[in-house]
């Protein structure tokens, strides 16, 4: 018998460890399953193995695959996630590009308390 | 000034979402392009009819009975040059039909900015900083992660102290706490207050150098794999 409905799954792609925890700590509080990804390689092996609902993607990530390819790739894999970009930087080019590719909503970085519980509201 | 170059979608979740088309239009305009969105073939037929278009991106899947394949068998009647691509979120079950009718390229969703639309207009961008100057692109991209580095243990601050902040806050309502403990902890939430203002103001600092660094170099060019 199921007692309660499955959680949701978030995964967040940040390069920094210090931002991946603390976003995953505030996120996890709201009674979601949250996964963490350092780079490119392990966000598409979550997607792949969790299918999360929604991941938020940092922009710039110091290795590998950059953020706007991480999110081509995860939409290609999976189509129905919602993608929201992290950046620090409001580039005008990279919101274009990062919309081409299919993202569904921007978020400008630094993120306290309040910013992420209205991001989760607005895509989770 | 070169010509502008042009570009017809044929796409009717685009012409739907009429917001976020007029932001692409806006910004490929930027870049030289000046884009038609229509959603269906008839639609499509009048625009490439008044105007000879350079690169023509459609959908398999449109409004309308008619399809992706019916315009491209209906363009190629009087018209072999203009590029047309399919974006199709179909994998390769239309491919050979849509190649058969005349599509020079056929592609999987999402659209890729640099391949589906600058580099087939050339209009790709000019050949990184790191071919022609490696020594100071390697610098400018130090730099710029150095850059990236600071915003990011900011962020941290930013995050921690408005976590902390919101913890205290919440302690303190829900628990009997004595009249020195109340006042140690009021003190602690101001405090956490000025290191959160802080890591704002450093993050306002930290914009202005982001403006000129990253107009330098575009980390992305030099890390893509």
């Amino acid at each position: 018998m199921m007692d309660e409905q499955e959680p949701k799954k978030i995964l967040i792609v940040d390069d920094d460890e210090g931002n991946c925890m603390l976003l995953a700590r505030v996120i996890g509080d709201q009674g979601f399953k949250v996964f963490t990804a350092l780079n490119g390689e392990q966000a598409l092996k979550l997607v792949a193995q969790e299918c999360p609902q929604v991941c938020f993607i940092d922009l710039y990530m110091s290795e590998g695959i950059n953020g706007i390819e991480i999110l081509r790739r995860i939409k290609s894999i999976s189509r129905s996630t919602r993608c929201v970009v992290l950046t620090c930087a409001d580039e005008e080019e990279k919101r274009m590009q990062a919309r081409i590719v299919g993202a569904d909503g921007y978020y400008l970085k630094p993120l306290d308390v309040d910013k992420i519980r209205q991001m989760v509201r607005e895509y989770v | 000034m070169a010509d502008k170059k042009k570009l017809l979608i044929v796409n009717d979740d685009m012409v739907a979402d009429k917001s976020g088309t007029a932001h692409l239009i806006e910004s490929l305009a930027r870049r030289g392009i000046d884009v038609v969105v229509v959603a269906n073939v008839d639609d499509a037929l009048i625009q490439t009819k008044k105007t000879e278009f350079d690169l023509i991106i459609t959908d398999i899947s449109l409004k309308g009975d008619k399809t992706g394949l019916d315009l491209i068998k209906e363009i190629r009647k009087t018209d072999k040059q203009t590029k047309i691509f399919v974006a199709t979120g179909f994998g390769d079950f239309y491919k050979q039909q849509a190649i058969e009718a005349g599509a020079n390229l056929y592609f999987e969703k999402p659209m890729d900015l640099r391949e589906h639309i600058l580099a087939p207009l050339g209009l790709a961008e000019k050949p990184s900083i790191e071919k022609k100057e490696p020594a100071m692109a390697k610098s400018k991209v130090s730099l710029r992660r150095t850059v990236h580095d600071i915003g990011n243990k900011n962020n941290c601050t930013v995050m921690v102290s408005s976590i902390l902040k919101n913890d205290v806050s919440e302690h303190l309502k829900k628990q009997k706490l004595s009249a020195e403990t109340k006042e140690l902890l009021d003190r602690v939430i101001e405090d956490l207050g000025d290191i959160y203002q802080a890591g704002k103001e450093a993050d306002d600092l930290l914009k202005k150098v982001r403006e000129t660094v990253y107009k330098q170099v575009d980390p992305d060019k030099l890390m893509v794999e």
